[in-house]
């Protein structure tokens, strides 16, 4: 009984990741088509539960008219996001006979779910506020959290199922800390460079504007109680201000960059750790080569739209190595004798492996990934 | 007292810093932060973003404040209870002056912020439940009589309706039905745990009604004081501020809220009433929740006549 809702648990933590994801991407997408403000109101479209026809629209709020594509596009962002709130809920409720059970990341749950509550009212704020920089920026951050979340959760659910507690967890290291600080405020400055519109005020690359260091208007690009109002659609700020806010943009990369790197260069020698920091890399790489391309090719949706699906990956393979990093084993594996709880797990590895590759028709499933190295001690894919 | 400033070997040593945050009390003002915020969501479905944030960082401040002023009142009472001699000021790591400052500068910020930014009324509530508990409560009240709560849960009580006023600048009926439940459900909540540490109210010398008016008693008000707060949740549905479906929570609140109380006043197990405290908690948190998601239902349902 207990572990078939263990199952579901798990299933629908990776579901609710997966669905974060997509939910991330139709708001991007939402507010690339500029369909932000699609309907004029919250929770309801022009007061219906769906888009309404163009007469009762105009009777509702006679100020703005009806597009019913980008009305449509807002109002099915709002409904895949309340079908997030459905699984959160459903999980929550799920999980509520075994909130006790020792190692049931129970408030990791409930902090979900108010993490989504919030999302709501950021969701609700964009469109009362009108699209005000930084409310979208704070929505897009959010999201990000939830299907951080969300992977963590399972992770944590995982490592349960198999028996194992949270205990024996490393700290993250400083290195780590420091990039996570600068992943944050990476995705900040690009949200806050999509809500102001600043895509296009840096044109060519590695240059902008033809200069290595354009006029640039920091007061007035980074005036986070700035209301100048009523309407952000299309941006407010002068076009310096907007300069300044790409280039900020651009820096935050070069020194992200530089943080990941050293997290690669840090950990490689964590053999587990390895495809996770080389995903990590790849994520990287992506992401820049996109960014590039969305300045060469001046912004075209399908970048745009994959420019954030980049930004998903990146949060999606660095949760992963901070996820391996606090359960790798590789440093404890050098001493001699088994003294930590880490070490008995990773033997409990080591004999399952050798069950599986030599009597059953199972083939291991580290095997995949070990295969090629000398040392078998490593542990399997997405093991944690 | 001052001799309780010579450091412990092997305790690490404390800042400043560390001890003014310990003096607001930063985690029952975050539970009263949550009770303002569902008095301002109550109020408005969508309460306008900036009254949210000035509106939970004023009172949010004045709490803090009204908490470090209980700390100064209360430090010699704290240096007495085992529980409470490591706080800051009953163990002399903190001046009583500077202690005092840091309160009240807290206490004129919040206000003024209040007053300036989101709207006299607030401001003015705010200051009296701060009046009401750091000084009424504090000072008087809660050494003087064992009805201490009971008056006292006024002031507790005061974060819905603070919520509420930020929002609309008016006082209404709703606002104060949630004061009213919040102050029926003090007395049992809070003499459950009373009962559980009578002894060592009665060491400080504080006149809890378990200590002045005997165990049998204080159970017997438990029990009585839950039927009123029955009484009290249900008249939300009752007047038409929520519907049937927080009429359906809150029977269901209400019978396992009931149920607890019953046992402490049978008191025939020495922990019941500390884990009656536990669910009384919680059950807050589901009038809320019940109240919150009735009210969010029927804007959606509304949407689709």
């Amino acid at each position: 009984m207990s572990d078939r809702r263990l199952f579901w648990l798990r299933v629908l933590s990776l579901a609710g990741a997966a669905f974060t994801a997509v939910v991330i991407l139709a708001g991007a997408w939402t507010r690339l088509l500029d369909a932000g403000l699609g309907c004029p109101d919250w929770p309801g479209c022009y007061g219906n539960f769906m888009v309404p026809d163009a007469d009762q629209a105009l009777r509702h709020s006679p100020d703005s008219p009806l597009d019913a594509t980008k009305a449509w596009m807002e109002m099915i962002h709002r409904y895949l996001a309340s079908g997030l709130g459905l699984l959160v809920v459903s999980l929550l409720v799920i999980a509520w006979p075994h909130r006790r059970r020792p190692g049931m990341p129970w408030r990791q749950m409930l902090l979900l779910f108010a993490v989504l509550m919030v999302q709501g009212a950021f969701g609700a704020y964009t469109v009362t506020l009108k699209l005000w920089p930084q409310v979208v920026t704070l929505h897009l951050l959010g999201g990000l959290s939830v299907m951080s979340l969300f992977v963590w959760l399972h992770l944590r659910l995982r490592r349960l199922a198999r028996g194992q507690g949270a205990g024996a967890a490393r700290r993250p290291g400083r290195v780590l800390t420091i990039a996570l600080l600068l992943l944050v405020m990476q995705l900040a400055l690009g949200g806050w460079t999509s809500s102001n519109y600043a895509g296009l005020a840096c044109q060519g690359f590695p240059t902008c504007n033809t200069q290595w260091w354009p006029e640039t208007d920091w007061g007035e690009g980074f005036h986070l109680t700035q209301a100048v109002g009523p309407t952000y659609l299309h941006g407010a700020l002068h076009a310096e201000a907007r300069t300044t806010i790409h280039l900020a943009h651009r820096f935050g990369a070069g020194l992200l960059g530089i943080a990941l790197m050293v997290v690669v260069v840090c950990y490689w020698r964590r053999r587990e750790m390895r495809p996770w920091l080389a995903s990590l890399a790849a994520a990287l790489l992506l992401q820049v080569a996109l960014g590039v391309a969305n300045v060469l090719w001046w912004l075209p949706l399908g970048l745009a739209l994959l420019h954030t699906a980049g930004a998903v990956l990146l949060v999606f393979t660095f949760t992963l190595v901070v996820w391996k990093q606090r359960y790798s084993t590789a440093v404890v594996v050098r001493q001699r004798r088994p003294t930590s709880l880490v070490l008995a797990v990773d033997d409990l590895d080591a004999d399952r492996r050798r069950v599986g590759s030599a009597g059953s028709l199972i083939p291991s499933r580290s095997g995949q990934d070990v295969g090629s190295e000398p040392q078998r001690k490593k542990r399997g894919w997405l093991h944690a | 007292m001052r001799d309780g400033q010579a450091v412990v070997p092997g305790m690490a040593p404390v800042s400043v810093w560390h001890d003014l945050l310990v003096l607001c009390k930063w985690r029952v003002v975050a539970v009263m932060l949550v009770c303002v915020l569902v008095g301002m969501l109550l109020a408005v479905p969508l309460p306008p973003l900036d009254t949210v944030v000035l509106g939970l960082m004023g009172i949010g401040l004045s709490a803090a404040g009204a908490a470090a002023i209980n700390h100064v009142v209360d430090r010699k009472l704290d240096a007495r209870m085992g529980r409470t001699a490591r706080r800051p000021l009953a163990s002399g790591r903190l001046s009583t002056p500077l202690a005092l400052g840091w309160a009240l500068s807290l206490c004129v910020v919040g206000v003024g912020l209040l007053a300036i930014a989101v709207n006299d009324l607030t401001a003015w509530l705010t200051l009296a439940s701060l009046v009401g508990y750091a000084l009424v409560y504090t000072v008087f009240l809660k050494r003087a009589t064992p009805q201490n709560i009971v008056i006292g849960g006024v002031a507790g009580a005061a974060p819905p309706l603070l919520g509420w006023t930020a929002v609309t600048g008016a006082m209404a009926p709703e606002p104060l039905l949630l004061v009213l439940i919040i102050f029926a459900w003090t007395p049992p909540h809070f003499w459950a745990l009373a009962i559980y540490k009578r002894d060592e109210y009665a060491e400080a010398g504080i006149p809890m009604l378990p200590v002045t008016h005997g165990l049998d008693f204080a159970r017997l008000q438990v029990w009585l004081y839950g039927w009123l707060t029955v009484a009290a949740t249900l008249l939300p549905f009752v007047i038409g501020m929520s519907g049937w479906w927080y009429l359906c929570c809150i029977l269901l609140l209400n019978i396992r809220f009931m149920h607890w109380n019953l046992r402490v006043w049978r008191g025939r197990d020495e922990q019941v009433p500390l884990q009656a405290f536990w669910f009384s908690i919680r059950y807050l948190l589901g009038v809320f929740l019940a109240l919150l998601s009735d009210h969010y239902l029927s804007l959606v349902l509304t949407l689709w006549a």
